[in-house]
């Protein structure tokens, strides 16, 4: 069969010393981020996209990736422990995983998060060994009109994420989209935007635009509130789970698993998403809910299954559509064009090696997480008191050596404090980065898409809405950008944000 | 007539000054027609699209009440830009491990936590750490010391 075919193969790249190699690397640099206070999975992979030029494209995805799912892994310790979430989709782990911390469940909550995740992130890459090939073959039917849809539809959904106004985000994307057109342009080899700079010829690099963003602008604003958070992590204590609490989390995980693998491929879902959405519908149908917020097992379940099938699904838009949904995505996409191959649905058919190793690896990297890190919680644990007043000089260094190194040139340095001080002053005015990366990698990839419609329909815009493909995802992204705005939703999304 | 929303104000004139301004420079560039879209069109467009989208954050901030800006970094902004720009300076002329040692120690001045024996301390650590991993096990080109520094 088909399907056995590709994992097949899939493991077959995924388990060679080398990838296992890169995998087990990936994984734990992500956790160590993910436990770092005050480094996210963004500016991390950006920091490490230069490193990983010199290694084969499957090699440099499979530790791309293991970093991205290792990161909320690494997240959700820290949020159970010390009631600091390293990462976002983490947030509500936090709300009953610290208290079971503080009644000295620590290590039955932890080793909850490890194997809901677990199981999660196995059923995740088996829905995207059989969904991932059925999305491609449709998007290879896809012409230029649908293309660009698409990209619109992923660009509005991916609002759904950013905190506060729907104007001001997709403001975001379009400043992207103009950043990312910066350099030559394809077609006619007009340099736009460069201010005759032999430097911005080939345009920004994604590396300087997110280290600067994610890595320069966040620790400007980490340093607003320097508050020292006296770090006491709980006691681990047993990870063993009593035979109750296995059959509690049972139900939770499938919901969660279910919930975060949906949510995950909607273009803009993703883990974050996913996470609050698990906690709340858990609240609702648990006959325990009077529990939680006070240290439900299952507040810890639904939502670490959550983000975990989420995280890896949304790896399902980016390897079959070219469309990434969030800004690890983006970078993921970023280090796909520098290793030569160009994302989309060919991918698939084109290098199916590398588009089923990755998937495999993911499998794997789950297995490394569970079998690392319960053992070494006790190291994790001790990193969680690094101050950040250490850390950040730390991050700042490796952000100018993996932009200089990009090609050995200080005006990348240059062009990255810029991007700091950009992304600084508009996130401090409610403007968040996300959306404006995923406009930056999206940028001339739309454009193309654009010009080759018009040119095909004789000019005419109608194009967009007469094929009916293409109608439809426009139809979408109308629908997605109404509905965010409309008054029941933006009270929900801001309760999602504030809640926990 | 004071702005009622100060963050909408500020972002929504800098999303106009970057619109008009991308679509100014978009001008230089052949449009082209709609068939065969010249470079100049798409980002003509999106400016435009840009700046109409700051003008009614502009118009909102006036209308709906929102949060102040509050204060600003200014010392994490000047110091942290100041260490990036001094490492972009001394890379090629003075060397990693002078501009590794010099931004560390400009970078972490805007830590309330700051003591400079610290700071001295962890530009050692960090001159040595990235000499180890980014040179000699990564295999960076990079010169440890640059002409500036050598006599």
């Amino acid at each position: 069969m088909e399907f056995f075919d590709n994992l097949a193969l899939g493991f077959s790249v995924a388990l060679t010393p080398a990838h296992l190699f890169y995998c087990f690397v990936g994984v734990l640099l992500g956790t160590l981020i993910g436990v770092l206070p005050g480094l996210g999975p963004v500016a991390a992979i950006a920091m490490l996209l230069p490193a990983t030029f010199a290694l084969s494209p499957a090699a440099s995805l499979i530790m791309l990736a293991g970093i991205y799912y290792g990161a909320q892994y690494g997240g959700s310790t820290t949020a159970i422990l010390i009631n600091l979430p390293g990462e976002s989709s983490s947030v509500v782990t936090a709300i009953d995983g610290y208290r079971m911390a503080q009644q000295g469940r620590a290590g039955a909550a932890l080793a909850t998060a490890a194997l809901s995740s677990f199981f999660a992130g196995t059923v995740a890459t088996l829905l995207l060994a059989m969904f991932a090939p059925a999305l491609a073959r449709v998007a290879l039917q896809f012409g230029p009109a649908e293309y660009f849809s698409l990209m619109v539809l992923g660009l509005v959904a991916s609002v759904v994420l950013a905190n506060g106004s729907l104007i001001k985000a997709i403001a975001m994307i379009i400043l992207g989209l103009l950043l990312g057109l910066v350099g030559t342009d394809v077609t006619s080899g007009i340099q736009r935007f460069a201010f005759g700079s032999p430097n911005l010829a080939d345009g920004l690099d994604v590396v300087v635009v997110a280290m600067g963003m994610f890595g320069i602008g966040e620790i400007i604003r980490n340093l607003e509130d320097e508050t020292t958070r006296t770090v006491t992590a709980s006691k681990v204590g047993g990870l063993r789970l009593s035979r109750d609490d296995a059959r509690r989390i049972v139900a939770p995980t499938l919901r969660g698993t279910a919930l975060g693998s949906l949510l995950g491929i909607l273009p803009g879902g993703g883990a974050l998403l996913a996470s609050f959405a698990a906690y709340s519908v858990e609240k609702k149908v648990s006959p325990r809910a009077s529990e939680f917020g006070h240290g439900a097992i299952e507040g810890v379940a639904a939502p670490e299954a959550a983000n975990n099938a989420g995280a890896q699904t949304s790896f399902v838009p980016m390897l079959t559509l070219g469309l990434p949904s969030n800004p690890v995505m983006a970078l993921m996409i970023g280090a796909m064009v520098i290793q030569g191959i160009t994302p989309g649905p060919q991918v698939m058919t084109q290098q199916p090696a590398l588009f089923w190793g990755v998937i495999a690896s993911m499998w794997v990297g789950n297995l490394f997480l569970v079998i690392l890190n319960l053992p070494l919680i006790g190291i994790w644990v001790r990193l969680l008191s690094v101050p950040y007043h250490h850390l950040f000089p730390a991050i700042v260094i490796f952000c100018a050596i993996g932009v200089y190194s990009l090609n050995n040139n200080p005006s990348n340095v240059y062009l990255m404090a810029s991007f700091g001080v950009l992304g600084y002053g508009l996130a401090r005015l409610d403007c968040e980065p996300a959306p404006l990366l995923l406009g930056f990698v999206l940028g001339p990839v739309m454009e193309e898409y654009f010009r080759r419609s018009m040119t095909i329909s004789g000019g005419e815009m109608m194009v967009f809405i007469e094929r009916p493909l293409s109608a439809t995802l426009l139809a979408c992204a109308a629908i997605t950008a109404v509905s965010i705005a409309a008054p029941a939703l933006r009270r929900t999304r801001q309760r999602a944000f504030e809640g926990a | 007539m004071a702005p009622r929303s100060p963050r909408d104000f500020w972002s929504g004139l800098i999303f106009v000054g970057f619109g008009l301004g991308f679509a100014w420079l978009a001008r230089d560039y052949p449009m082209g027609t709609t068939r065969r879209m010249g470079p100049g069109m798409f980002p003509f467009a999106l400016g435009l699209l840009l700046a109409g989208l700051g003008a009614i954050v502009l118009v909102r901030s006036m209308v709906t009440a929102g949060a102040p800006v509050g204060r600003l970094n200014l010392k994490g902004l000047l110091l942290l830009t100041g260490a990036v720009l001094l490492f972009g300076l001394l890379i090629e002329k003075a060397g990693l491990i002078a501009a590794v040692g010099a931004a560390v120690v400009v970078a972490a001045a805007a830590s309330t936590h700051f003591r400079l024996a610290n700071a001295v301390v962890s530009a050692g650590v960090l001159s040595v750490f990235t000499m180890l991993v980014f040179v000699y096990a990564v295999g960076l080109p990079l010169k440890l010391v640059g002409p500036w520094l050598r006599f």
